[in-house]
């Protein structure tokens, strides 16, 4: 176990994710000459990830009072001011930015703009193949991150396209792998048609295993979904989840979102509309043919194709009556770090929806793509700046690399006793639907961890099909092994924070406790085990007493 | 509306195989289904070996899940199918650029 079997490949600085925070951090970074920094994403860079999913609205107001005071208020005050205060004092530079690399963004009033997602991602990888100390590595799935003397040293990486699993050695890392949830549960805006776009939390967990500390992973933003097509969330189309949203007997549950500040995004409206499932009143419907008032024109002239889209699948709530269901949208906790993205592990970074701390116990619609450009453009300048001031990079620490190729490889041997990574992740989606959703308690979180720890016993069973090159079952194998994890650190999580605040709703604590719970929720790995413990929050900007 | 497309898809796993050929899958299907959750359902239930671009943006907007459908260029995440029918499924490019079965490698002008 000594030597060390696989090719190793070098650099400064290595950004783990394609997204637009992943992309954004990687043209930061080389923006230093002399540092060599690697993007690795487990798709193609531009055509993979949650941001081509996003209309690009941002909200980036010239009044970051304003942009702040709706953040915490919304978010229960559970942000890290701290963060929340970069995030909204910087979008303006950064979209000055954004100007100086040409690249196109929309002014949509006062408070907003759009960056339209596909465009803006085409433009950004341009960019970044332009930049000669900037390699892209596509396909290719990053499995663990390395660690040597309490300092990161590095991942472990499986190419999808060969099999191969190799080490990149690197001083500086930033996990930019995006969201937690959209894999946890069996409907996910994350997973228009229900089909994956993986975003399974692999970032988050890797994070964790390397030492670094998940805060308030309990806040989940579950939004209402088109039932069919399943799960293709309208998300360009204000004005079809304004409501009336409308039970089985056509009585109206929710006449209008307006009156929440999340609106469509709000958990007061999916509480809503949950409980009149409990009640046996589903399925629910959007209606909206008999409105009268005029369709709004859309601010951005690229979303008309959006809107045909919409006629065609047969899905305008004015035309037909369409059939709503309830899943995961985003997770507003993730790793822990400051406001200078750096996490607790040092030289690990993490940027984008992977951080914690910036929307607290509610996100409200726009303020994605604001944290994603500026924390991508920081974590960039962040971990560039730590490589060039630690020169070396760590010793690659080589009993680990063995024992995580020996764990990446074990997939494709045969079993005896074999079952499918497909088959496990439905039994574990249905345990977060029936025992971590809308409503918790004690009892229903106990049981989803009992139930989710017995399913950690069967990742040893997963059965695979024996071959290296593009092993789609494979790299979903690998996936489910670390997403099982999140599930177990979610419910341990919810179990811990016992009042209710936020998306976070306890039936056996439905009161908000600021004595007690004015605090983080901190999930860490101690002695090989999942602890929970609680942090307090930067309150430093503006306190709840003077909210309320 | 129940019943099954039929789906002929392009298998090639350089490494394994030394030429191209076809698979034929028989996929139950409730009704109107998109050729992306097709190979899904093929993939996670009937034949664990088939490798695609399984991403899926569901706008026709990363273009990561094109190929031919029927001998069409087309965007599997909105081509659509009905039981009853049957498809032929191949890679947007072969050899150009081909890596296993319906995946390529996405060029930088494609």
């Amino acid at each position: 176990m000594n030597s060390l079997d696989c090719n190793i490949k070098e650099c400064d600085v290595l950004i783990v994710g394609g997204g637009g925070c992943g992309i954004i951090a990687s043209i930061e970074a080389s923006m230093r000459e002399g540092l060599k920094v690697i993007l690795a994403s487990k798709g193609p860079v531009s055509q993979s990830g949650l941001t081509p999913t996003a209309n690009g609205g941002t909200a980036a107001s010239d009044s970051p009072d304003g942009m702040f005071k709706q953040m915490i208020t919304a978010g229960n005050f559970l942000n890290d001011q701290n963060i929340a205060w970069l995030l909204v004092s910087k979008i303006q530079n950064c979209l000055q930015k954004f100007e100086q690399l040409e690249i196109p963004y929309i002014r949509m009033s006062a408070g907003s703009v759009c960056v339209p997602s596909t465009s803006t991602l085409r433009k950004l990888r341009d960019l970044a193949i332009k930049k000669p100390n900037l390699e892209l590595l596509e396909d290719v799935l990053i499995t663990s991150l390395l660690m040597a003397d309490g300092e990161i040293s590095g991942a472990t990486a499986l190419d999808v396209t060969t099999g191969e699993l190799f080490v990149i050695q690197a001083t500086a890392v930033v996990i930019a792998t995006g969201g937690l949830v959209g894999e946890l549960y069996p409907h996910s805006s994350n997973n228009p048609f229900g089909v994956t776009t993986d975003a399974s939390g692999t970032g988050h967990v890797m994070a964790y295993l390397a030492g670094a500390e998940l805060i308030d992973t309990e806040m989940i933003q579950f939004v209402p979904l088109p039932a069919n097509p399943r799960c293709l969330h309208l998300r360009y189309f204000p004005e079809f989840w304004e409501g009336p949203y409308l039970n089985r007997d056509g009585e109206v549950i929710i006449s209008d979102v307006g009156i929440y500040s999340g609106k469509s995004y709000s958990h007061f409206v999916t509480q809503k509309l949950f409980s009149e499932l409990e009640k046996g009143k589903g399925p629910l419907y959007i209606d909206h043919r008999n409105l009268e008032t005029p369709i709004p024109p859309l601010p951005v002239k690229s979303w008309d194709a959006r809107r045909k889209l919409i006629k065609l699948l047969g899905v305008d709530p004015r035309e037909n009556k369409i059939e709503i269901i309830i899943g995961s949208h985003l997770c507003m906790g993730g790793i822990r770090v400051n406001e200078k993205t750096e996490t607790t592990v040092p030289g690990l970074y993490a940027a984008g929806e992977v951080m914690g701390g910036v929307h607290g116990g509610m996100r409200l619609p726009g303020y994605s793509f604001t944290q994603i450009i500026v924390f991508g453009f920081e974590a960039g300048a962040q971990a560039a700046k730590y490589a060039q001031k630690s020169q070396n990079p760590g010793q690659l620490p080589v009993r680990d690399i063995n024992i995580e190729k020996e764990r990446v490889f074990r997939f494709l041997q045969p079993k005896s006793d074999s079952i499918s990574a497909t088959e496990l992740k439905k039994q574990l989606q249905h345990i977060m639907q029936e025992h971590v959703f809308i409503f918790r308690d004690k009892a229903a979180l106990t049981e989803a961890i009992k139930k989710i720890k017995a399913l950690k016993k069967d990742v040893l069973r997963i059965d695979v099909p024996d071959f290296k090159r593009f092993n789609l079952t494979w790299s979903r194998a690998i996936e489910f092994s670390l997403m099982i994890e999140a599930a177990e650190i979610i419910a341990e999580s919810a179990l811990a924070r016992e009042e209710s605040r936020g998306a976070h709703y306890r039936r056996d604590f439905p009161e908000k406790d600021d004595e007690k719970w004015l605090r983080h929720t901190v999930a860490k790995l101690e002695g090989g085990h999942l602890a929970i413990d609680s942090a307090p929050v930067v309150l430093d900007r503006m306190k709840p007493e003077v909210w309320t | 509306m129940n019943g099954y497309i039929t789906a002929s898809i392009f298998r090639y796993d350089p490494e394994k195989d030394t030429e191209p050929y076809y698979n034929e899958y028989q996929i139950k299907a409730e009704g109107e289904i998109s050729v992306l959750v097709l190979l899904n359902r093929i993939q996670e239930d009937i034949d664990p070996t088939l490798s695609f671009r399984s991403y899926c943006c569901g706008l026709q907007m990363c273009r990561s899940c094109l190929m031919k459908v029927n001998q069409k260029k087309k965007f599997a995440c909105l081509t659509a199918v009905k039981p009853g029918e049957k498809v032929v499924i191949e890679p947007a490019t072969y050899p150009d650029l081909h890596i296993k079965d319906l995946v390529v490698k996405l060029a930088d002008k494609n």
